[in-house]
């Protein structure tokens, strides 16, 4: 009995129905927050006295940065569950996880790169935090390369949650990285307990990084619905829910 | 709470580190409207796909008939 949610979470048209009334919700207050947020940081957060406008940058590089892992934590886990219990949601979860973790962490290097240029002088270095987090924008590659690379989608599915499992190592190693190997990278500068950064140029990142993990959750929602769509093509429920007729 | 710009021309140039800054935010409205966009192509497409499957059984079961 009291497994019973845990069975019906793993029912993909039960998840399909349950998820569509949060839909747009998630989408419209997340990008509210993300527009609102990007208006405050590039015209309202005061300038930064070391760095001067260039700084504005955080706003975007600190959040697609935290969820870029965070998508990876879930990749990795829904791909545990996936070979554990043989729950193909799961696998669906961590399939769709990995392009969008791709472009996060893409845009994290990008924005890094050009905030780069004025700051450190350089676009690029070998630094150990810019190199593990270029480490983990391979191994998304490469569960969706994985994905692609064979036939029968359960093999896919079991591969690339081999891969995901293994690649968690790199995941304690770019949090650990700016204290262990301190070369260029500066260290976090918001702690659970304590932050370097004055209030009125908290505020909007603190908003920006919610904004964010809300898009994300979207993201993933979205795409596992249209993953579970194409799976799924085959039955009834999914004619019925997308041609509209009884 | 204040605007931190002088002018619109200053507010696109931010003393010289507006081509960094806009560039930087223009590359996340390109991701972010990947992102939102990707499913909901993908779920056209799937529609799409379901009403040609559709059409051609319907024209099977015709000429059955016929």
């Amino acid at each position: 009995m009291a497994w019973q949610w845990f069975h019906r979470l793993g029912s993909p048209k039960w998840f399909y129905e349950k998820t569509n009334a949060w839909m747009p919700w998630l989408l419209s207050i997340s990008l509210l927050m993300i527009v609102s947020g990007s208006i405050w940081a590039l015209g309202f957060a005061p300038m930064d006295a070391k760095q001067g406008n260039s700084y504005r940058i955080m706003y975007l590089h600190v959040p697609a940065s935290i969820v870029a892992m965070a998508a990876y934590y879930v990749m990795a886990v829904a791909g545990a569950i996936g070979l554990i219990w043989k729950m193909k949601l799961s696998y669906m979860v961590m399939k769709v996880a990995a392009p969008i973790g791709a472009v996060l962490t893409a845009m994290a290097l990008f924005t890094g790169a050009v905030w780069g240029k004025p700051t450190w002088g350089t676009y690029w270095v070998w630094d150990a935090r810019l190199t593990s987090v270029l480490i983990l924008l391979f191994l998304y590659l490469g569960v969706i390369a994985l994905q692609e690379a064979f036939r029968e989608q359960e093999v896919a599915d079991k591969a690339s949650a081999i891969l995901s499992l293994v690649g968690t190592v790199n995941i304690p190693i770019i949090y650990k990285s700016v204290d262990w190997w301190f070369t260029l990278h500066q260290p976090a500068s918001i702690k659970m307990t304590s932050s370097s950064i004055a209030p009125e140029m908290l505020y909007p990142l603190l908003g920006m990084i919610t904004g964010f993990y809300i898009f994300f959750t979207w993201a993933l929602l979205a795409a596992t619905r249209s993953e579970i769509l194409q799976r799924e093509m085959k039955t009834n429920w999914v004619k019925h829910a997308l041609l509209n007729k009884v | 709470m204040q605007f931190r710009f002088e002018s619109f021309a200053e507010f696109m140039s931010m003393a010289g580190h507006g081509p960094y800054v806009w560039a930087c935010y223009i590359a996340a409205v390109i991701a972010i409207s990947y992102i939102v966009l990707s499913p909901m192509l993908r779920k056209n497409a799937i529609r799409k796909q379901l009403q040609r499957q559709e059409k051609l059984a319907e024209q099977q079961a015709f000429q059955s008939m016929e």
